[in-house]
């Protein structure tokens, strides 16, 4: 019995000397840092902010996921390109007749619509968080105008992305104390706190001198005044792109539009990019290829033999495909299938029939071709011929004309060799543009007319405009009115979100709400 | 915790293990023996039965005479009584007693029943002991190896398939080496992973079961509820599937057993994705294509040049139908691309126990299966091999150490994993010959796949595959140490280290200078190396008490034990690679990307179970533990598990005189397990992509497993010795579900993971044995298995959303309450004129052979179109326009169109199996089946989307019923979801069968005798040689483990590898 209590004591200490070496059970996460560890410095705080410029090349230049490029679903709404393709939505942009955006639960394509919401608010909040950093945790960055500036300056394009693309948007700021309580504000609000933020930055901007290093926008460095001009470019731009309906941009200011103009880029703006895998990659432009289709209505202005008027003046399923006839050389050589400058004639179709003839389109985009094939090159995101198409735009509507003409005329004469248009717009027998389809909507112009000075500008501009930067035509097209009646004026919150919020679902398009006239 | 850190920690472990080892060491050695003969009621010896001193380890096997002789243990004194414990395969368990003589030996003979069909198997998982079935009071379902060999199986996924009531597994890919999906009685996770928890030989492993050599194994047990799991906490809830491999146990000591086994089988696909063999294409009259100007087409030619044979413009392919034959040969692509080829394999054994009485299992396995494709020439080869040892160092210590180590080389098939190929094959028309050579590169295949409807994604696969090597090279340690010391006939002490270790090496290298479609720049060839490795340290304690107050029975386990689980990996990828040949990364020239992770985790855990029998009727179990684990959120670090079970022999009851009734067990269990997070769930984290800093998991503090209670009740009963009857009902409950829950964006962050929902699962299951025939020289048995299970979120705290596969087809769940867990979704194309705009009027519609609602217009019927050139026009009802004939999609402007279009989970699961033994030949097979399930065939939509479905082939259909092309890639409908291509999963399948002949050494020839042969077994063996389904796929058993968390949950085929059918034979012979 001794022997056997000596046992069982000995075994119990065993046990207890076992337990003794518990194992620790607080692990951490290596492999991605938390909010601490991420903000905990005033370096990390600087690289936060300093790594948002990469979210808006993202979104201005298309993500390139496949699932995730509202950029390339733009183009097809605004019917710069064909493409029926699901993929990017681009099917979805282009049907005809139009459909209401799909925003459904469970719709495959349906990250196109919600990717810039999701990705340009995470950006805003990850901004809000490295302000608030700074603030709570009293973090001395060393060039804190600097930082401080650049931060305004992607909140304000961030937020003007948003009040271009959607109806509502939320304004994320380091003022917000809890973002779960935000309150939705009109697309019209949140511009206003987007051209807030970016006169924000101009202010420090002007008021300190600093580079703002390579990397942080592309392989370039980039001086306060650079950034200056810089805002007063996107503002000009956002002031214009803003308005849904003719009216609505006829409203806006263009005086102050011009101010901004006068005080903006000098030269493009935009990124050297760095190949197929690299960190500055442009999905938007590396669309153009052999392969890719511009749509017909884009180039069916400049047509002289009447096959667009027919064309346009078909149901929309019955329509196929026609060779153009156009003295424009950024479309033919003059010959029905001679390479112009811009667009090439292909003897095949890249779209599915079974998917509708309307897409139907010989023509093949090559604005990008380089960049497309290669994966590098310059990549613009705003060009001073956008600044002076604005300035342009600004002197017709103002009663000034002349001023426009040598803008409009630019590339027109010299790449287009066409004849130069004059105030009253352009004439003659093969006259270009002419007046069909959206573009005598807007126009008021009867169909076929040679097109006026605006409607002029609105042709050269686009012209000018193919795959910039996101929506860069479709937003100008709803403003000038020439998107094709029922095509989406702007995009609803995602119906995720909305389900996420509470809020009632709706769409925009396809002739219901929200659809252009 | 730094690595240091943990092996320093490991190493503690295993210091202390020493130290019991050491402290075992007093030994007290034997002064007497038992022994004695063990026969059948014919008075045959039985070679190899085991008889164990009960509430010992001390033990031993009968040699070749039947006989046996056992030293008894020093702390028996004279006159105390010993039971001794006999037990062999096929007979009913027997104890008998003796009293300890003062020296010497006392004799104990033992005479064993025949029993075909019983409940006397020992299980011991989830349990305090090793416990006869008669005694367990919950579902604890045994295989032992005697069943297994009936039919040799090269996974472990074949030995369970069929064979076991609520036990469901797919091989959700036939790729070679490709790890199987369980599941056992219904999801127990809405996300989560649902396989159950594996251990083999007590290692306890996430590392996978593929390459698990099946002829090693000598028992599985599987506990399939998280009642019965409820011993191993927080990792169970899904079940536990025990493997047991060969020890030596049950071989007489003297020579060695040698066992030789060699099987071929040869694979072939009895089911194909069909195919279009018809096109809709303008000829001329020499049978030439031409296009929409009447030009010959040269082929193979870049875009859609051929104009359709429309009758008009060439583009109308509402008016164009694939009912003409094509010009010259035609093929069929899925039958040029897969053709499985054979398996071999060896394995040989050594296996006893020595003069020692060292048991030792020994062997070496050599596996060499090729791929399912054709020119692939890659196949997979393992090779494996084991040590087992087990030994009594004296009537107190016994110890005891598995070893198992394989490599596995296999190619995985390219770049984009499986789907990349079947993906390009559904693209193709009967035109395209993929094994065409190139003419420019003689002797390689062209690249050019398809030379008709070219377009982008036309590429020959087969091209692509002999231009890139993609290789996996994985081996695997898995080795585990015990002892066991016995202070005291009751008391054991039982100390475990036991490691896996997983390293694999993958390799992706594309060669430069391959010709693409229809451009002059050749591809500048990528490379890909990853190295991951993965290391699982377990260790335990326990103490094990059985005592014996008078008729009360108590059986007690205190076990404390610990985990570790270190997962580490990196990869380097580059692109543009100058020079063909060079497997080096260093020669790129393009940015090489870098990615690397690391993980640990450490987990804890103390259970204490007590398990009772009363008068041997009464049995009880109350089992409590505790598990802590990194994994588990900071305010949430430790969980409480428990069980409480009874069962009731009322056979046994004096007063139950049903004599033909030999056990009737009703039994009630009740208990708790969990399911871990995942290892980053806890933390928040910021993602850095290229220099961006993005927020995108809000961490948890209060995260927690998921918790699962089960309530199981179910009765055993076994009648006249001839049938079997195990069922149960079961009520499971999932709280806690882990949910990656989508957040407003305006948070900053992407997802959440949450404790927000329930599950409930009702299951039930029975399964039947029936020994038919028995008589000498020949015993017939039957098997019948039938389940049902249904699970439900009964709770969600969170708004309902969407979770989808990450592939191309983006399957949908739903994640809302009153919703089943492995319902899918979509959109619903119209069936009746319910789904029509508010006042649409239904005259002008009709419901044509597919079941789509159609526009006809009025007057007309859907056979009208051909008959009345009705074809390409269309209709306008109440403001919209329908294509005549044509399915008819939701509108995009209403928010319902989002639908429910099946469940994966069956209605009724169902085998059934036959074996017959007559003298020599045995014969078995196995039928299994499921009715019920849906799966979402993507494949088929694919394949949709250029109409080269077998459905939209007009040839030899009547005129009346003939549909467009333009009809078919409607259904495509831009790569969404929809509810045509959810398809019936029902099938039945002859899963195994053998017809076997068996030699036994007085059969044998004296030649062949002398060569020390003692048996000789020949096996024709088939495996899923005939599948009846209607399913339009390869096999209707197809899933994918990347939605739902299993490829039972994820019914969706998406371009998998297609499991295939064997017919082969198997020569065993033993030494």
């Amino acid at each position: 019995m001794k022997r056997e209590m000596k046992n069982l004591i000995n075994i119990a200490l065993l046990f207890c000397l076992v337990f003794s070496g518990c194992t620790d059970l607080e692990v951490p996460n290596t492999n991605a840092p938390d909010r601490d560890r991420a903000l905990s410095n005033a370096s990390d705080v600087e690289a936060l902010l300093s790594s948002q410029f990469k979210t808006y090349w993202a979104m201005a230049q298309g993500p390139g996921d496949n699932v995730g490029s509202v950029s390339l679903a733009l183009a097809a709404i605004a019917e710069v390109v064909s493409s029926n393709s699901a993929n990017d939505g681009t099917q979805d942009a282009g049907e005809m007749p139009p459909i209401a955006t799909p925003n459904q639960m469970g719709y495959n394509w349906g990250l196109c619509w919600r990717a810039p919401w999701l990705k340009q608010n995470r950006a805003l909040a990850a901004i809000r968080d490295g302000l608030l950093s700074i603030e709570e945790q009293g973090l001395v960055i060393t060039e804190a105008q600097r930082a401080q500036a650049f931060a305004k300056f992607m909140q304000g394009l961030f937020l003007g992305q948003i009040a271009l693309l959607y109806d509502k948007g939320f304004v994320i700021d380091e003022t917000v104390a809890d973002v779960q309580t935000l309150e939705l504000q009109a697309y019209g609000d949140v511009m206003k706190a987007a051209l807030g933020y970016l006169a924000e930055a101009r202010s420090i901007a002007s008021a300190n001198s600093f580079t703002i290093p390579s990397g942080w926008m592309g392989s370039k460095s980039y001086s306060n005044e650079d950034l200056v001009r810089l805002t007063n470019s996107y503002a000009a731009r956002f002031m214009a792109q803003i308005a849904r309906t003719p009216a609505e941009r006829a409203a806006v200011d263009w005086n102050a539009i011009s101010t901004h103009v006068s005080n903006g880029i000098v030269e493009d703006f935009g990124v050297e990019l760095d190949g197929p895998g690299g960190v500055w990659t442009s999905s938007l432009k590396s669309f153009s290829s052999e392969n890719s289709s511009i749509s017909l209505p884009f180039i069916g202005p400049a047509d002289q033999s009447g096959e667009y008027t027919s064309w346009e003046n078909t149901t929309a399923s019955d329509r196929v495909p026609f060779e153009i006839d156009t003295d424009d050389r950024r479309i033919t050589d003059g010959t029905a299938t001679g390479p112009g400058i811009y667009v090439v004639y292909r003897d095949f179709f890249t779209n599915m029939a079974t998917r509708g003839t309307y897409f139907l389109s010989n023509y093949s985009n090559q604005w990008w071709i380089d960049i497309g094939e290669t994966g590098y090159g310059f990549a613009t995101d705003i060009t001073v011929q956008e600044m002076q198409f604005l300035q342009a735009e600004a002197d017709i509507r103002s009663g000034n004309a002349a001023n426009a003409l040598s803008i409009i005329n630019g590339d027109r004469v010299a790449i287009g060799e066409l004849p130069a248009a004059t105030v009253d717009g352009v004439s003659g027998d093969r006259c270009v543009p002419r007046a069909v389809g959206p573009l005598a909507k807007a126009s008021g112009l009867s169909q076929g007319a040679c097109g006026d000075l605006l409607t002029t500008l609105v042709y050269e501009k686009r012209m000018a405009m193919v795959q910039v930067s996101t929506g860069s035509v479709y937003y100008d097209a709803r403003g000038f009115g020439t998107l094709r009646t029922g095509r989406p004026l702007h995009l609803a919150i995602p119906v995720e979100d909305l389900e996420l919020l509470g809020l009632e679902w709706y769409t925009f398009g396809g002739g219901g709400a929200g659809s252009s006239p | 915790m730094s690595k240091t850190t943990v092996f320093q920690k490991d190493g503690l472990i295993l210091f202390k293990c020493m130290l019991i080892t050491i402290f075992c060491f007093s030994s007290v050695f034997a002064q007497s023996s038992i022994e004695g003969q063990i026969t059948n009621t014919q008075g045959e010896a039985l070679v190899g039965a085991n008889v164990l001193i009960q509430n010992t380890t001390t033990g031993g096997t009968t040699d070749m005479n039947g006989d046996f002789e056992i030293a008894i243990p020093s702390d028996f004194s004279e006159g105390d009584e010993v039971t001794l414990f006999v037990s062999y395969i096929g007979y009913k368990k027997m104890t008998g007693s003796v009293t300890v003589p003062a020296s010497g030996s006392v004799t104990r003979d033992f005479v064993l029943d025949y029993s075909a069909v019983s409940m006397e198997e020992v299980v011991v998982t989830g349990l305090a002991a090793e416990t006869p079935q008669t005694h367990v009071p919950f579902s604890v379902e045994q295989m032992n190896v005697a069943d297994m060999q009936m039919v040799p199986t090269p996974s472990v996924t074949g030995l369970i398939q069929g064979k076991i009531p609520g036990v469901k597994a797919i091989q959700g890919s036939g790729m070679p080496g490709s790890e199987p999906s369980f599941q056992f009685r219904g999801p127990t996770s809405i996300t989560g992973r649902q396989e159950p928890l594996v251990v083999i030989d007590g290692v306890i492993t996430r590392g996978g079961i593929a390459d698990i050599n099946t002829q090693d194994i000598e028992s599985i047990e599987v506990v399939k509820g998280a009642a019965a799991a409820a011993l191993y906490g927080s990792r169970a809830q899904a079940g536990v599937l025990q493997i047991f491999t060969k020890t030596g146990a049950g071989i007489p000591a003297g020579p060695p057993r040698v066992t030789i086994r060699s099987t071929f089988e040869s694979n072939s696909l009895e089911h194909l994705l069909g195919h279009n063999r018809g096109h809709p294409w303008r000829m001329n009259s020499a049978g030439q294509f031409i296009d929409f100007d009447g030009n010959v087409v040269d082929l193979p030619a870049q875009g859609r040049k051929i104009a359709y044979d429309d009758g008009g413009t060439g583009l109308n392919s509402k008016k164009a139908f694939a009912d003409k034959e094509f010009p010259g040969k035609t093929y069929d692509p899925m039958r040029q691309f897969y053709d499985p080829g054979n398996r071999r394999s060896t394995n040989v054994s050594i296996s006893g126990t020595s003069g020692g009485g060292t048991q030792y299992f020994i062997s070496g396995a050599y596996t060499n299966e090729e791929g399912p494709i054709t020119i692939q020439d890659a196949p997979m080869i393992q090779g494996s091999t084991r040590l087992n040892l087990k030994q009594a160092v004296n009537d107190k210590l016994t110890v005891s150490m598995t070893s198992y180590f394989s490599d596995r080389d296999r190619s995985l098939y390219g770049e984009g994993g499986e789907s990349y190929f079947l993906r390009r094959l559904t693209f193709l028309t009967a035109q395209a010959n993929l094994l065409a050579e190139d003419p420019n590169e003689p002797g390689g295949y062209s690249h050019i796949g398809e030379p008709i409807d070219v377009g982008n994604a036309a590429e020959n696969p087969v091209n692509r595959l002999v231009n890139t090597d993609h290789t996996e090279d994985r081996s695997r340690f898995l080795g585990g140490f015990d002892a066991t010391y016995s202070p005291f006939r009751w008391l054991k002490v039982i100390g475990n280290v036991s490691i896996d270790r997983i390293d694999i090496d993958e390799s992706y290298y594309q060669r430069p200078g391959l010709s693409r479609l229809f451009k002059t720049v050749k591809t500048l060839g990528s490379m890909r190396q990853e190295d991951r490795l993965r290391q699982e340290f377990n260790a335990s304690l326990t103490l094990a008490a059985n005592r014996q107050f008078g008729d009360l029975t108590m059986r007690n386990r205190v076990r404390w034990l610990m985990e570790t689980l270190d997962n580490s990996g990196s990869e380097v990828r580059v692109s543009e690679l100058p020079v063909g040949g060079v497997h080096s990364l260093g020669v790129a020239t393009g940015t090489p990307q870098i990615n690397s992770y690391s993980e640990s985790i450490r987990s804890e855990g103390l259970f204490l179970i007590n398990q009772f029998t009363y008068k041997d009727k009464y049995v009880g179990d109350f089992l409590v533990r505790q598990d802590g684990s990194s994994l588990f959120g900071a305010d949430e670090r430790w969980q409480n598990y428990g069980r409480v079970s009874m069962a009731w022999r009322v056979a046994q009851e004096p007063w139950f005189n049903v004599d033909w009734i030999d056990e009737l067990k009703p039994r009630f269990s009740i208990g708790t397990s969990g399911g871990r997070p995942r290892f980053d769930a806890q933390y928040q984290t910021y993602a850095i992509s290229s220099g961006q800093l993005i927020p995108t998991t809000l961490g948890n503090k209060s995260l927690k497993p998921e918790l699962a209670t089960e309530q199981e009740i179910g009765i055993d009963m076994v009648i006249a010795q001839r049938l079997k009857i195990v069922a149960s009902l079961v009520d499971m409950k999932v709280e806690d579900q882990l949910l990656l829950v989508p957040l407003p964006s305006s948070t900053g962050f992407e997802s959440q993971w949450k404790n927000a929902g329930t599950i409930e699962t009702d299951t039930w299951e029975v399964g039947i044995e029936a020994l038919i025939v028995d008589r000498p020289g020949l015993q017939w048995t039957t098997r019948v298995n039938l389940d049902k299970s249904e699970s439900i979120i009964t709770e969600l705290n969170t708004p309902s959303f969407e979770i989808t596969t990450p592939g191309y087809s983006r399957a949908r769940m739903m994640v809302q309450e009153g919703e089943k867990v492995g319902a899918f979704y979509g959109f619903q194309w119209l069936e009746s004129c319910d789904g029509l705009k508010e006042g649409s009027s239904c005259d002008e519609f009709d419901v044509n052979d597919m079941g789509h609602l159609v526009y006809v217009g009025a007057g007309n019927s859907w056979k009208d179109g051909k008959a009345k050139d009705l074809w390409g026009t269309k209709g306008t009802v109440n403001g919209r326009t329908y294509d005549w004939g044509h399915p008819i999609r939701p509108d995009s402007d209403s928010p319902l169109i989002f639908t429910k279009l099946g469940d994966s989970q069956p209605d009724l699961n169902a085998s059934l199996s036959q074996d017959i033994q007559w003298g020599n030949v045995g014969i078995s097979f196995l039928l299994d089946g499921e009715w019920g399930a849906s799966i979402y065939n993507f494949s088929h939509h694919w394949q949709s989307r250029d109409w080269h479905n077998k459905i939209a082939d007009m040839r030899g259909v009547p005129d009346a019923e003939k549909k467009p092309i333009s009809y078919f890639s409607a259904l495509q409908y831009r790569n969404n979801a929809n509810s045509f291509f959810a398809e019936d999963a029902d099938y039945v399948k002859l899963r195994e069968v053998s017809v076997r002949y068996i030699m036994y050494e007085d059969d044998l020839p004296d030649i062949v005798r002398r060569t020390g042969i003692k048996q000789a077994t020949i096996n024709l063996i088939g495996r899923n040689l005939k599948t009846w389904t209607d399913y339009l796929g390869f096999d209707p058993e197809v899933g994918t483990d990347t939605y739902g968390g299993s490829a039972v949950v994820g019914r969706v085929d998406e371009w998998a590898i297609p499991n295939y059918r064997s017919f082969g034979i198997d020569v065993e012979v033993v030494f």
